[in-house]
């Protein structure tokens, strides 16, 4: 039988579905604050989706080439050197991070 | 090119008020969105110490701002003939001038690891490290020159740091205070520490 014979199970399954998306991005948002925090003298309150790296947090090329390789270790994937340019918010690296 | 730099006991005299009145509206924008008080010091910092590098070396009187290039170098849109760049870290601020296109990188040393070590070093670079008896020093210090290279040609961060090969450049990179500054492009002429005072104009 079809789920979408289903209306209310259909719905759960959305739900359920969703809602482990949500726990899984939040999970890739939580690594990467902490990774953050640890090169910045700033709580994990002072950040979001949109802070900008070196706009905002203030950091070096230096930083930011040392942080990606803690994310290669941390999310377990390869990073090319191309790709940093793109992280310019937090966002932009857990949507890079839930891209690969 | 000239080098122009000033360290954190300079900086830290600055009036962040009468530094901020001083800058182009951008510039000021860029300065107080920092979170931290020493980034916002050290961004308005390397404004002003450019004007006074342009301003000793061309006699050119300028406050607007920036436009940048695809990859983010600064550049004066009124006079595309005349060269420079800048760099700050916790320690000191940077400005190089010159004829022609200029990269400048001023950095403190730091701790590293291997995988950023495999991330940077081509195998000269590497094998350099390997010999090194301070080996924050010298990663500091191909770190500093790979950066003023790749700032000069514009490209900032490019695919494959590894390809660049510093120890095959010709890069000038001197200690001044706590910090390593490398500086390329044109004909060397010389680094000199220049203080914006409590009475800047």
């Amino acid at each position: 039988m079809g789920a979408y014979l289903l209306n209310l199970p259909m719905k759960t399954y959305h739900l359920q579905n969703k809602k482990g998306l949500e726990a899984h991005m939040n999970d890739n948002y939580d690594k990467t604050v902490q990774i953050l925090k640890r090169h910045t003298k700033y709580p994990a309150e002072d950040m979001n989706g949109d802070t900008f790296l070196v706009a905002d947090l203030g950091l070096s090329s230096f930083d930011i080439v040392n942080i990606v390789c803690e994310f290669e270790d941390a999310f377990e994937l390869e990073i090319p050197d191309k790709d940093i340019r793109k992280f310019q918010t937090i966002g932009d690296v857990v949507a890079y991070i839930e891209k690969q | 090119m000239i080098t122009f730099y000033a360290l954190a006991s300079d900086i830290a005299g600055l009036n962040m008020t009468e530094a901020l009145a001083l800058l182009p509206h951008d510039r000021r924008q860029k300065a107080l969105r920092y979170r931290s008080e020493i980034d916002r010091r050290l961004c308005a910092y390397s404004y002003l110490l450019f004007q006074k590098a342009i301003q000793m070396i061309y006699e050119l009187t300028y406050n607007g701002e920036f436009s940048y290039s695809e990859h983010g170098k600064p550049y004066m849109p009124e006079h595309p003939e005349i060269h420079f760049n800048l760099s700050h870290c916790v320690k000191g601020v940077a400005c190089a001038v010159g004829d022609a296109p200029v990269g400048v990188d001023i950095c403190e040393i730091r701790d590293f690891n291997d995988n950023m070590a495999a991330r940077v070093l081509c195998t000269n670079e590497a094998e350099r490290l390997r010999h090194a008896d301070n080996k924050n020093a010298c990663f500091a210090e191909i770190w500093s020159r790979k950066e003023a290279y790749l700032k000069m040609l514009g490209t900032g961060i490019v695919d494959g740091l590894r390809d660049v090969d510093t120890t095959a450049l010709s890069i000038t990179t001197q200690v001044v205070g706590d910090c390593l500054l490398s500086m390329c492009g044109g004909r060397f002429e010389g680094i000199t520490r220049l203080t914006i005072g409590a009475d800047y104009k």
